[in-house]
């Protein structure tokens, strides 16, 4: 059975509860979001079996555990915000994350060649990676992740740092190679990118669902302290005052709808 | 709390074949009592400079009465007990194992008075939103914004006159980033703080700072103040927020609608645009 699925998972810090029974299914293929103000990072090491907590996590429909989480980890990438470089110079991180793709020579090579192009990042790889500004030390962290042609790819709150056009790039290219985009965030306009949302809040989920039908639940979204993307918040809004009649996800079709 | 450069340029791999100019020939005076934001190419470099991290490649940076070179002798503690930066990296920024003793090293560090340490630990903490309950709390439990507040505490902790805040803002959520806002402002206006701001995020600084600057392939390419923000030569350098892109994509279609900083006062306009 494809995707991950995530059971009763609860994680505390000594006395304090950060994740409460947790249940989540994240299917093959269908980007998921997930906010809230406690708990995100600490449910990316749990995935990552780099914390353990009760309950239990399958990818594919295999459960994990100490004998098989190696194992496992080659379905998944996870990129934190804090993570260390190991090498001094771009070209090399690029060597080490490609050694961990388990495709043949010439895939590594077409693959290698697609992803730097695409990512216009080939004026990088003779830098060391100290020199990079923030955002080039972020989009190298992300393609390295993608060298390594991971089923998953999640990201904690990384994808905020990037412009629209670069973020819509890292979409297109998870979406031709068959990656599903784990965006756990704190900036709502990234959701919109996403097909599915999950709401944490003390260490429990509150909300979930189709994105945008589950911005019918704004109040709730508004509790937990963010603001709906811009352009789904005038849509509801405008939808009050009988102005428009739907979600709409960009302003060409909402202002169309308004001033018809 | 004078921070000018004077013709301060900053070269990556200097000498060498693949020499980035970061910064070239630039000078610029901070305005005191305001809160200025830097936006652009520069990433942490201009915070990292000012409090002596790292050193121009050419030209000088005088933080009141210190002038920093390239590479003369300066008393990096004075400067930095003076003007506190604080970054967005967490685990480089906030090194002690336990709340209380990050804290205490920084007062401890760069307070005269040692007397009063206990209570202006416990303020600091009140000030970022941390109650006495984190004082003994240990860092690594933390969710990664808590951490960024006890980074904030633990530069309010010994009161400097400047604070920088690098790309700070990222990471929390919208209600948080609204009290983030308050709290600077508070600094600004009741504590008298010099305030400077590295950030792409121009939304944030919306109806907001006092100053703009935005630096590009190290020139400053523009200069603003809270007015810019529908100027669209701001935007040839950085991203537009969402509500003026949707404002001026209504206005190009010939409605007239005033520029708004704010959803509510926008749907009113758009309510009495329609009607």
């Amino acid at each position: 059975m494809k995707g991950i699925i995530i059971k009763n998972l609860k994680f505390s810090y000594g006395n304090s509860l950060v994740l409460n029974d947790i249940n989540m299914e994240i299917e093959e293929g269908k980007s998921i979001s997930i906010i809230g103000t406690k708990g995100k990072t600490t449910l990316l090491k749990l995935l990552d079996f780099k914390l353990r907590g009760t309950g239990e996590i399958f990818i594919n429909g295999i459960k994990m555990d100490n004998d098989n989480f190696r194992m496992l980890s080659k379905y998944y990438s996870i990129i934190y915000k804090d993570d260390n470089f190991k090498e001094k110079y771009v070209k090399d991180e690029i060597i080490i994350a490609l050694e961990m793709n388990s495709s043949n020579m010439d895939s590594k090579d077409t693959i290698l060649n697609k992803c730097l192009a695409f990512f216009n990042i080939k004026s990088l790889l003779s830098l060391e990676v100290a020199r990079l500004s923030r955002i080039e030390k972020y989009l190298l962290k992300v393609v390295c992740a993608l060298l390594k042609n991971p089923k998953y790819l999640a990201l904690d709150d990384i994808l905020c740092e990037f412009d629209d056009k670069l973020r819509k790039n890292i979409f297109t290219w998870c979406k031709e190679n068959g990656i599903t985009i784990i965006n756990v965030t704190s900036e709502m306009e990234t959701v919109m990118d996403t097909q599915f949302l999950y709401c944490l809040y003390k260490g429990s989920i509150i909300l979930s669902g189709e994105i945008p039908y589950v911005f019918e639940e704004e109040k709730i979204i508004r509790r937990l302290g963010y603001k709906l993307p811009f352009i789904v918040d005038m849509s509801i809004q405008l939808g009050c005052y009988d102005l428009v009649h739907g979600f709409y996800n960009n302003k060409e079709d909402l202002v169309k709808d308004v001033w018809k | 709390m004078e921070i000018s450069f004077i013709n301060l340029s900053y070269m990556q791999n200097n000498g060498l074949k693949n020499e980035r100019v970061l910064l070239n020939n630039i000078s610029y005076k901070f305005d005191s009592n305001s809160i200025t934001m830097i936006s652009g190419e520069v990433d942490s470099l201009i915070g990292k400079l000012i409090v002596a991290n790292k050193r121009p490649s050419k030209g000088t940076i005088k933080v009141n009465n210190i002038l920093i070179k390239k590479s003369n002798s300066i008393n990096v503690d004075e400067i930095r007990k003076n003007v506190a930066f604080v970054g967005h990296t967490i685990n480089k920024n906030v090194k002690r194992k336990y709340v209380y003793d990050e804290l205490k090293y920084y007062y401890e560090k760069y307070c005269k008075k040692q007397d009063s340490r206990e209570k202006r630990i416990s303020e600091a903490l009140k000030i970022v939103g941390l109650d006495d309950n984190y004082i003994y709390r240990a860092v690594e439990e933390l969710s990664y914004t808590e951490r960024k507040r006890v980074n904030l505490a633990a530069m309010l902790v010994y009161n400097p006159k400047v604070l920088i805040f690098d790309n700070y803002e990222l990471g929390f959520s919208d209600r948080e980033k609204k009290n983030i806002k308050k709290l600077i402002l508070n600094l600004k206006n009741k504590y008298k703080k010099d305030i400077i701001i590295s950030s792409n995020d121009i939304e944030f600084g919306m109806n907001f700072v006092d100053k703009i600057l935005v630096i590009n392939k190290g020139e400053i390419v523009y200069q603003g103040d809270n007015s810019s923000f529908y100027d669209d030569k701001l935007y040839e350098f950085v991203s537009m927020p969402k509500i003026v892109e949707f404002i001026k994509y209504v206005n190009s279609l010939g409605k007239d609608i005033l520029p708004y900083y704010d959803n509510k006062e926008l749907l009113k306009a758009i309510y009495r645009s329609v009607g």
